[in-house]
């Protein structure tokens, strides 16, 4: 489906239209297919509108990346010039983001999978959650349902899956060791630890993509920023002295994953934008401020 | 000579441009309706029928083994064979509402103008003049507030229109539909101007997902973008 959406300058108002349908067919080579009809399309509506794409943003999806390179090679074999550089196909910081995070979460794997199972046996089991609710307010805690599941594609539901759970582990450990059919899924103190330390790690990140989350109007120039901003932390994580060394690994494994995505998350388009961006300090510095500017205008 | 016009050969199965012509024509006009193709005998000409640009010829790449030897109409997708000659695709796009545009400079305009009173035109049957900007008016209805075109064929909004206009029978939702493929035809080169005279650039964003049919979908935003120079 391609849509078409611009700002009508005159009203103020966001404009939307269909534009085409595709089709592809499922199987292998669907990113060549649907560049194939993309470019088909674009072609249709002349050479200018070829010329005037700026950049391409997708997420982190094999398909998305094979459209987007295809159809930069495409174009730029059609315009004869280097029309479409490769640093304007501009990957999604919160994919990229996602990505980091699942890396990091693996070394709280086995330790989350239990945890998962024992929160929706409770949850499944009219007694076994009568238990939990009974043992909740015995302990005076404010909620007296088990921790909601969390969905496997969006990381902040693990983190407050963990973050919810360590503040009933009391409850969830005295329920587990209670009933038989439980007791295979009890966490031990190593798991609650390390459960812990990688909340703790992941809040600061957390909070950074809450807040520049719809509300905040995202735009590309956040990019640079929160990727600065999480390649920071994960240094001083790793540089802390009482940092443990299961945190740290996490803390390294997060850097990495995301540091391969540098090139997609902090290319040309974005410094530009984030220099345009009012919410972001202009650099004082002058040997930093007339290099960009020349190049802004170049 | 248009009876053997769809006798085409696929020049460039690879790139998916085989109606380009072979010299690789910037403007879209010439590349589209210039279509490179071979006579039996091997001779090289161009086919210069308007139709062409309303299809495609099949695409190795594209069409993943699936309506080889077919064109495809451009409109409404449908596949046909490729012995289907200029004349055949010529009364397959005027059911979209496409004709010839040399043809259309020599139509005459000019509609029976039949005036009558007010009085006498309110409950009886519009005349063709105004059935037709009732027409316009339903389909520009259906277009603007995104409705299912389907709902031409209820009794409410058949209830309403003929309460507003006694007299009055909507148009099918088939013939609204049609109306929108012809509009969606007038479109396309009002939009291509729109975008080649904006002062600013645009980006693409491309998201892909499957659901639960493993149908593949994949979504593609144009959006303008401001582009400043300091």
């Amino acid at each position: 489906m391609i849509t078409i959406h611009w700002v009508d300058w005159s009203s103020g108002s966001l404009k939307k239209l269909l534009l085409h349908v595709i089709s592809p067919v499922p199987g292998n080579g669907v990113g060549e297919r649907v560049a194939a009809e993309l470019f088909d399309f674009l072609q249709t509506l002349g050479r200018h509108v070829l010329s005037k794409l700026q950049a391409i943003v997708s997420d982190n999806g094999s398909d998305a990346i094979k459209v987007a390179n295809d159809l930069r090679y495409r174009i730029n074999n059609s315009l004869e010039m280097d029309s479409l550089k490769e640093s304007y196909l501009i990957r999604c910081i919160d994919h990229s983001i996602q990505l980091a995070v699942k890396s990091a979460l693996e070394f709280i794997k086995a330790a989350n999978e239990k945890l998962r199972e024992l929160c929706i046996r409770i949850r499944k089991s009219k007694v076994k959650r009568a238990a939990y609710r009974k043992e909740a307010q015995e302990r005076r805690l404010s909620s007296l349902e088990p921790p909601q599941i969390d969905s496997p594609t969006r990381w902040n539901s693990t983190h407050e899956m963990n973050k919810d759970a360590l503040k009933k582990k009391l409850v969830l450990d005295s329920v587990a060791q209670d009933d038989p059919d439980l007791q295979e899924y009890q966490l031990f103190a190593t798991d609650w630890r390390r459960i812990q330390e990688i909340v703790q790690f992941l809040t600061p990140i957390r909070q950074i993509m809450e807040e520049g989350a719809a509300d905040a109007s995202p735009t590309i120039s956040m990019n640079q920023a929160v990727y600065e901003y999480a390649i920071t932390h994960c240094r001083q994580v790793e540089e802390k002295m009482d940092s443990s060394e299961f945190v740290k690994c996490a803390a390294s494994a997060f850097r990495e994953k995301l540091s391969s995505y540098e090139a997609h998350l902090i290319a040309e388009p974005m410094t530009v934008a984030r220099y345009l961006d009012p919410r972001f300090p202009k650099p004082t510095d002058p040997a930093q401020l007339l290099p960009l500017k020349d190049y802004i205008r170049k | 000579m248009e009876s053997n016009d769809a006798d085409v050969a696929v020049t460039d199965d690879r790139t998916g441009l085989s109606d380009l012509s072979p010299e690789g024509s910037v403007n879209q006009i010439e590349s589209v309706s210039a279509v490179s193709s071979r006579t039996n005998g091997g001779r090289k000409r161009i086919c210069t029928s308007y139709v062409w640009e309303h299809t495609r010829i099949y695409d190795n790449i594209r069409d993943h083994t699936r309506h080889k030897e077919q064109r495809q109409c451009r409109i409404c997708k449908k596949w046909f064979s490729t012995k289907t000659n200029a004349s055949g695709w010529k009364k397959h796009l005027y059911s979209h509402g496409i004709q010839d545009p040399a043809e259309i400079s020599l139509q005459d305009n000019a509609i029976a103008d039949q005036p009558g009173s007010l009085q006498t035109q309110l409950y009886t049957a519009p005349l063709p003049k105004e059935q037709e900007v009732l027409d316009n008016a339903v389909v520009d209805y259906i277009l603007e507030s995104m409705t299912p075109h389907l709902q031409a064929d209820k009794l409410p909004l058949s209830n309403l229109l003929s309460t507003f206009r006694p007299g009055y029978k909507i148009i099918s939702a088939r013939t609204v539909g049609r109306r929108l493929v012809e509009l969606y035809a007038i479109m396309i080169p009002l939009l291509t101007k729109f975008i080649e005279d904006l002062p600013v650039r645009y980006t693409m964003c491309i998201d892909g997902w499957t659901n639960w049919h493993q149908t593949v979908r994949i979504d593609i935003s144009l959006v303008s973008l401001m582009w400043i120079c300091l």
